[in-house]
């Protein structure tokens, strides 16, 4: 691992990412994608520790001292699970250098966080192409399949 | 220096007098009251009234009752008026997401479209007026009329402690059950089916809900059911009632006078099993609530994370339930009464 995982800073991806979490679950949604994930309770402490703004280095003690687990173990589960978070844009993570290093499940001890991702609803959020208006301006938009007048 | 967004908002609303005088009769002027709001629709024209009035009947109040308005909706369109709306003096170039119109969007104003209908709604937070504008009211697509100016009271009912919710709401007049799920989950019929067997139907699709203490309020009165539901025993005969369609599915309007509000006692999360009797099974909160906000969330514009904060409070009142559907449609509302009549609020 080198320097820029421990150096990080890592914080929610706010406004467009809202969460709640109970007792064993939080619920995270993305509003902007229209996306909603649910972690497990294993992942309620890395994630708490995330919503007040945090570092690569306090994530991977944390879960060292949790789970009593070697550093390297701790370092590529953290490292996993924020990888996850910051491709599904969750999280903003603030570092000159990738997240680089590779997963390795063969260290892994369980339990391990677990982001369980729904897109049944992403369907809703439409772009909307009100910009291809008919002859008479806006806001006549232009029936679906006309491209008559297409730039 | 004059406000772009405030001589737009001048120039539409002079575009509804506009088309009020075209008609040459007064607008045809409502009041409907909703979780202890008054809104006063006024149409420009007979055609909007009769495609979006509908819905509301189930809120209307006397013209002259004595409360104030809280909220004017002017209601026009262009082809029975020959009165067009103004253009921004603004390019538009934003993507537009779930309608909202962001460069007719600030603190003050909101803007928004119908990616079907082409309808426009903009929102004037300081006036407490609203324009909804059609080109034609023909085009308004069977889905809009059950659920007519749902973005305009959505803006309304923001930071009020109300909440319009993708859900529905059936209960006694002791409490009531919210009905959490995405399309297709069975939220309207077992609505239907509980109303068939006697219970209060508050809410279908889109219902009004209050998060301190729980509770529902009347809201529209339109159901949209699938035909397979209709097929269902215990709703054939609203099959014949339908009032027009939205999509595939029917629209109904409830006659009956449902209590303007009634608290909240349980969530349910109904799912179509498809096989034996129907079940109930604990839910957890974070479930209910993923039931609950983004469905919500992803559909109505103008939501803020406080929203999600409300589903959060809601979520954390009331015990959950899944409602495992079964074959035998009368087994439905019976165990949903059974569980409004066994859980203490």
């Amino acid at each position: 691992m080198g320097n820029s995982d421990l150096l990080m800073s890592v914080r929610v991806n706010t406004p467009d990412v809202i969460h709640e979490s109970f007792d064993s679950e939080t619920v995270i949604v993305n509003l902007r994608l229209g996306v909603y994930f649910s972690l497990n309770e294993a992942g309620l402490p890395l994630w708490a520790q995330i919503q007040t703004g945090t570092t690569g280095r306090q994530l991977f003690d944390l879960w060292h001292k949790t789970h009593g687990v070697s550093e390297a173990e701790a370092q590529a589960v953290v490292r996993a699970f924020l990888q996850e978070l910051y491709e599904e844009q969750l999280v903003v993570i603030d570092t000159e250098a990738p997240l680089a290093a590779p997963f390795e499940p063969g260290l892994v001890a369980t339990p391990r966080p677990v982001l369980q991702k729904f897109t049944d609803l992403q369907d809703l959020l439409m772009l909307d192409p009100i910009h291809e208006v008919d002859e008479r301006g806006w806001p006549h938009a232009k029936p679906a399949g006309d491209m008559s007048n297409a730039t | 220096m004059s406000c772009p967004l405030v001589d737009f908002s001048g120039q539409f609303n002079a575009a509804f007098e506009l088309a009020v005088i075209r008609q040459g009769t007064p607008p045809l002027e409502f009041r409907i009251k909703a979780a202890g709001r008054r809104f006063r629709l006024r149409f420009a024209t007979a055609a909007m009234r009769d495609a979006m009035l509908p819905a509301l009947r189930n809120l209307v109040i006397p013209l002259n009752h004595a409360e104030p308005d809280d909220f004017t909706l002017n209601i026009w369109e262009s082809a029975s008026t020959g009165v067009q709306p103004p253009s921004p003096a603004w390019p538009l170039k934003n993507p537009i997401t779930k309608g909202e119109i962001t460069e007719l969007t600030d603190l003050r104003f909101a803007g928004h479209v119908s990616h079907e209908s082409g309808a426009v709604s903009f929102y004037d937070a300081d006036a407490r007026t609203a324009i909804f504008w059609l080109a034609d009211a023909r085009n308004l697509r069977g889905h809009e009329r059950a659920a007519p100016f749902l973005t305009i009271f959505q803006w309304c009912f923001r930071h009020s402690g109300r909440q319009i919710t993708h859900a529905a709401v059936i209960g006694l007049p002791s409490g009531a059950a919210l009905l959490a799920g995405k399309g297709g989950s069975g939220k309207s019929t077992t609505a239907a089916l509980g109303c068939e067997a006697g219970l209060l139907h508050l809410g279908d699709d889109y219902c009004l809900l209050a998060d301190d203490p729980p509770r529902a309020f009347t809201f529209y009165r339109s159901v949209k059911l699938h035909p397979r539901s209709l097929r269902l025993g215990p709703l054939e005969s609203w099959s014949r009632e339908a009032a027009w369609t939205a999509e595939e599915k029917d629209v109904l309007l409830l006659d009956g006078q449902a209590p303007r509000e009634v608290g909240l006692k349980i969530i349910l999360l109904p799912r179509v099993a498809g096989a034996g009797g129907t079940a109930v099974r604990p839910a957890g909160a974070a479930e209910a609530l993923r039931a609950l906000a983004p469905s919500t969330l992803f559909q109505l514009p103008g939501t803020t994370p406080s929203d999600f904060t409300f589903f959060a409070r809601l979520v954390r009142q009331l015990p959950a339930f899944h409602l495992d559907l079964g074959t035998d449609p009368e087994n439905v509302a019976v165990r949903v009464r059974e569980l409004l009549e066994g859980v203490k609020p």
